[in-house]
């Protein structure tokens, strides 16, 4: 019972559970890629057509969906957006030989607002329009694969009896039924829980905290005396197994039930429970013929059993392996190994029996049953999922074994691990290169080795390059209608591009004056206006492609880039927190400031190895964003003026637009180093790392979370903002600059006061 | 070379922990006895200002150690009683971490840790990472570290605290060699570590200087047979 109530009743672990179950409501919520009132507009659209047949329903939605699409078109031309392709056709098939008139008359104007609502519900109409296309062509498509599989095994390849594609072929033709009966109803909940990922996640950190929780008296130096204790071998491991149980039963109800009524309540419920799964698209795969609401049931199940097996198999390899954080780095290869296992390997390859029986399997079993695939066990068919069911019982029992076995006979005293033996002989050279560092690189190799911050920028470099997506251009920036015509002809405006203009110009001239000739003709001229004026005023501007600097220096606060700077800010809380805060955790103060150099020397180097770090994690980002850049928009025009950007017309012609890039990096630089300063001096005002940490993350890192899921009270507070400059005012950068200043004040006031405030010993 | 303390007092709220303390140590070993909460961990944070005084003066050789500031602090070696260490480093990094922000540099900063790795018996674990030493290994790189830069006022916080004998014999001659050309002050319970090797005993308690002798002079004045028979009656008033 005591032991239960440590588990349980710990703040931090109470406090992690109601962070992972808030992280993942929050990110659901903010994921959301529909329209505002889609679900609304879904659920009542859904209500009217439940109860026609699915032919006349599906001609119905046809129906809107192309008078909204023809008014869409309309709505386009009347913006002046070039749809020649369209409107020969399907503007006259749908309005009449009239409707050049009728729009020169104003009688087919369409307000803005009115195309916003029939977007809107375009988008509902074709969900499900798709949904009844699905249903229709779900009993052929099961006709099918009883076809294919008759087809296939009268081929003469397939048709052995005794290889495993014979077998398989058989074994797909015997799972999959061969008529379901189907209903049109509420899908949106079931795929959006079959589809979470992060809930999985989350469970399994859960699941791994509390078997490091049962680690706590290695960490304490208590294991001797818990082992020597009557009770504290296999019948405490008993009695945790217990607890596991029971922490993966309570980690799947509040995240996955917290998940749950956040679902029901967004997309209008569940539907009616007693339809098959296979009513939604996302079950089309899955030949196990059930009812919703035993999905339901049996996915709630799964994932408490997964994730009590997922932490029984972790909590022995930890308990495996005597010297803790050595069996920590074995549980985290364990784990990195077996999510490359089953995330990367195709379904194609012999070794695909790795994704299946694999312990992130056990936990998202239920969402991969609605793929289906056969592996191939000693020759024979057995399905994928089957298999993962099937290892559960024994693996339970192994796991549960071997942890009861570790407890009873592990002794807390061992001999040398030859593991560290041999790290011990590595850090030798190690050592004494890091003995001739200078005091600066000491700090460096403290930040960035003994305190993890090379894995933060490893992760973050890994993230730049490969994960970072180029922005979108701002279309504010520029005049997107000359864009293409620009960048074709891209170079310093001379004499010689008016020249060329007026070539097209000419050449335009003599041919058929079709609709996508007189618009191009009327682009060009709007360019060679542009040209003139360029020449007129003589500042040497360039015709540049403008989409990759006006993507990059964007002035709207995308989410794309609130996300990035959440990123950044949560790097910089993990990279710097420990900076200060690891002197009074290691209780090494006194001894720093009873040396000569420990004072304001110490606090010096100390900043400058944070703001080195901090450059670095700029750098890494600037360098990736830029890479995606030029994959995306091409390489930039570095050389030529700033001024040859619309935007920046009125700026003096000496800046190019090199320069610009710089000076918007190097804003952002301030930006961060701003930031920067923030965690800094959160971290000498904090004892221990952890505590560093968290307090960085709540004033840095949570309001650009909060941000980022579309609060918009929080965009004012959101340090991210500051990683877009152009989308900040001007005072932000004085006052960046006042802010570093007022910081690394009070970073000295703070670093020399007295270490002993209220102590008295001896 | 002479250390003057004049009139030092410090209070923690209404805890007085130190109350008009004087004294002038000068080259030699000073061993500070006496009970929990006398106020001689309190002394030592003051003399190496980790610790903000009330009143009174800390001079060396007649200079205020505030005014001195750093060139106090470069001949000052300090071995608090906590051992704190960054528990990742090796001993051996741990020491050129502690020579750098003593400003010693290069070979002659290698020299210097690899001869005091020797003396404190350390040389075969000296790239083993401190989060794995005993205690006693811990307290001899603690030692080791105050001893970087032969510093001429040296502050030692129960050095002898989970050493094994064999340790604490050979710390007790090394202890008597540096005594002579240095101030040399040393905090302990354990009278016998210093009977040997103090030149001079303080005797304090409650904050306050309750007596201060040669050491044979504070064993024979009250009669005892040992250090720790006098620091008995001394503490009892006999």
């Amino acid at each position: 019972m005591r032991e239960l109530k440590r588990i349980f009743l710990s703040p931090a672990r109470l406090l992690l559970l109601g962070g992972l179950l808030l992280a993942c409501i929050m990110l659901y919520l903010a994921e959301d890629v529909h329209n505002p009132g889609f679900y609304r507009r879904y659920e009542q659209t859904l209500a009217y057509y439940r109860a026609h047949p699915r032919r006349s329903a599906a001609e119905e939605m046809d129906r809107e969906l192309a008078h909204i699409q023809t008014l869409a078109l309309l709505w386009r031309w009347d913006h002046g957006d070039d749809v020649s392709e369209f409107t020969a056709e399907e503007l006259s098939m749908y309005y009449g030989e009239d409707f050049d008139l009728r729009l020169q008359t104003g009688e087919l104007q369409i307000p803005d607002s009115a195309m916003t609502y029939l977007f809107r519900r375009q988008e509902v109409l074709q969900s499900l329009r798709d949904l009844v296309q699905y249903q229709w062509d779900y009993p052929e498509y099961l006709n099918t694969v009883h076809q294919n599989a008759a087809q296939m095994a009268a081929m003469s390849v397939f048709s052995g009896q005794s290889g495993f594609s014979a077998k398989n072929i058989e074994k797909t033709d015997r799972d999959f039924p061969t008529q379901v009966r189907l209903r049109l109803d509420n899908n949106l909940a079931l795929e959006h829980l079959v589809s979470d990922q992060l809930g999985t996640s989350c469970l399994l950190v859960y699941v791994l905290a509390v078997v490091l929780a049962f680690l706590d008296e290695r960490r304490r130096g208590l294991w001797t005396l818990i082992h020597a204790a009557p009770r504290g071998r296999a019948g405490l491991a008993l009695c945790r197994a217990g607890i596991l149980l029971l922490a993966a039963a309570l980690g799947t109800l509040v995240i996955f039930g917290g998940k749950f009524v956040a679902i029901s309540l967004r997309c209008g419920g569940w539907g009616d429970l007693s339809r098959t799964v296979q009513s939604s698209p996302a079950f089309r795969n899955c030949p196990d013929v059930m009812t919703v609401g035993a999905f339901l049931r049996r996915f709630f199940f799964l994932k408490v059993v997964g994730a009590w097996l997922a932490g029984l198999i972790v909590w022995a390899i930890l308990q495996g392996v005597h010297h803790l954080p050595l069996a920590i780095a074995a549980a985290a290869v364990l784990l990195g190994a077996e999510y490359g296992c089953y995330r990367l390997i195709p379904d194609s390859y012999s070794l695909v029996i790795l994704r299946y029986a694999n312990l992130f399997a056990l936990v998202d079993l239920p969402a991969l049953s609605l793929h289906y695939l056969n592996v191939n066990l000693f020759g024979e068919p057995v399905r994928g999922t089957m298999l993962t069911l099937g290892l559960m019982p024994p693996l339970a029992l192994l796991a549960l074994g071997a942890n009861l076995l570790l407890a009873a006979r592990k002794k807390p005293v061992s001999r040398e691990n030859p593991v560290l033996s041999l790290l011990d002989r590595l850090r030798r050279p190690v050592s004494r290169l890091v003995g001739r560092l200078s005091l600066l690189g000491q700090e460096l190799y403290k930040l960035l080795w003994l305190q993890k911050g090379l894995a933060v920028l490893l992760a973050v470099g890994v993230f730049c390059f490969a994960a970072l997506e180029a922005p979108y251009p701002d279309t504010e920036l520029y005049n997107t209608r000359l864009a293409g015509l620009s960048a074709s002809m891209a170079g310093p405006i001379t004499q010689d591009t008016l020249a060329g203009i007026d070539e097209k110009l000419t050449t335009y001239a003599a041919w058929e004056q079709t609709e996508a000739v007189r618009a191009q003709t009327e682009l060009l001229r709007e360019l060679k206006a542009k040209v003139k004026q360029s020449l007129a005023k003589g500042d040497g501007a360039w015709l540049i492609a403008q989409a990759g600097p006006a993507a990059l220096m964007s002035r709207q606060s995308t989410a794309q880039g609130r996300k990035n700077g959440l990123i950044l800010l949560l790097a910089l809380c993990l990279l710097l927190s420990g900076l200060f805060a690891a002197e009074p955790q290691n209780r090494i103060t006194l001894l720093l400031r009873g040396s000569p150099g420990g004072r304001g020397r110490l606090l010096r180097t100390k900043l400058l190895a944070a703001l080195l770090a901090t450059g670095l994690l700029w750098l890494l980002f600037a360098l990736g964003e830029l890479r995606a850049l030029v994959a995306t928009y091409g390489p930039l025009p570095l050389r030529a003026p700033l001024c040859s950007m619309d935007c920046f017309a009125a700026w003096p012609a000496g800046i190019s637009l090199g320069a610009g890039v710089l000076g918007y990096l190097l804003l952002r630089l301030l930006g961060l180093l701003a930031a920067a300063m923030g965690v800094i001096v959160i971290s000498v005002l904090c004892t221990r790392i952890n505590t560093a940490m968290l307090a960085a993350c709540a004033a840095l890192v949570l309001p650009a979370a909060l941000s980022y899921m579309g609060l918009g009270l929080f965009d004012s507070l959101s340090a991210a903002r500051l990683l877009s400059p152009m989308a900040c005012g001007p005072w932000t950068w004085p006052l960046a600059a006042l802010w570093i200043a007022a910081a690394a004040w009070a970073l000295s006031r703070l670093w020399a006061r007295h270490p002993v405030q209220s102590r008295a010993r001896g | 070379m002479e250390l003057t303390i004049k009139e030092l007092s410090k209070a923690y709220g209404d805890k007085q922990a130190l109350e008009g303390f004087s004294y002038t140590f000068r080259p030699g070993v000073t061993a500070i006895l006496g009970p929990n909460g006398a106020g001689k961990t309190t002394l030592m944070h003051l003399i190496c200002d980790c610790v903000a005084r009330q009143t009174g003066q800390i001079l060396y050789n007649g200079t205020d150690v505030l005014k001195l500031g750093q060139s106090f602090r470069r001949v000052l070696g300090f071995m608090p009683q906590a051992q704190g260490m960054y528990e990742q480093m090796t001993a051996y990094d741990f020491l050129c971490y502690m020579a750098r922000l003593k400003g010693l540099r290069g070979g002659r900063a290698r020299a210097q840790i690899r001869e005091l790795l020797r003396l404190v018996n350390l040389e075969s674990a000296a790239h083993r990472r401190v989060g794995g030493f005993s205690g006693g290994m811990r307290q001899r790189v603690m030692l080791a570290q105050a001893l970087l830069g032969q510093p001429e006022v040296l502050l030692l916080d129960e050095p002898t605290a989970g050493l094994d004998p064999e340790e604490r014999v050979r710390l007790r001659s090394y202890l008597e060699d540096l005594g002579h050309s240095r101030i040399l002050l040393i905090t302990t319970h354990i009278t016998s570590d210093v009977e040997t090797v103090a030149d001079r005993i303080l005797l304090m308690e409650g904050g306050r200087l309750r007596f201060a002798a040669d050491t044979a002079e504070f064993i024979a004045g009250c009669g005892a047979r040992d250090l720790e028979d006098a620091y008995i009656r001394r503490l009892r008033g006999l």
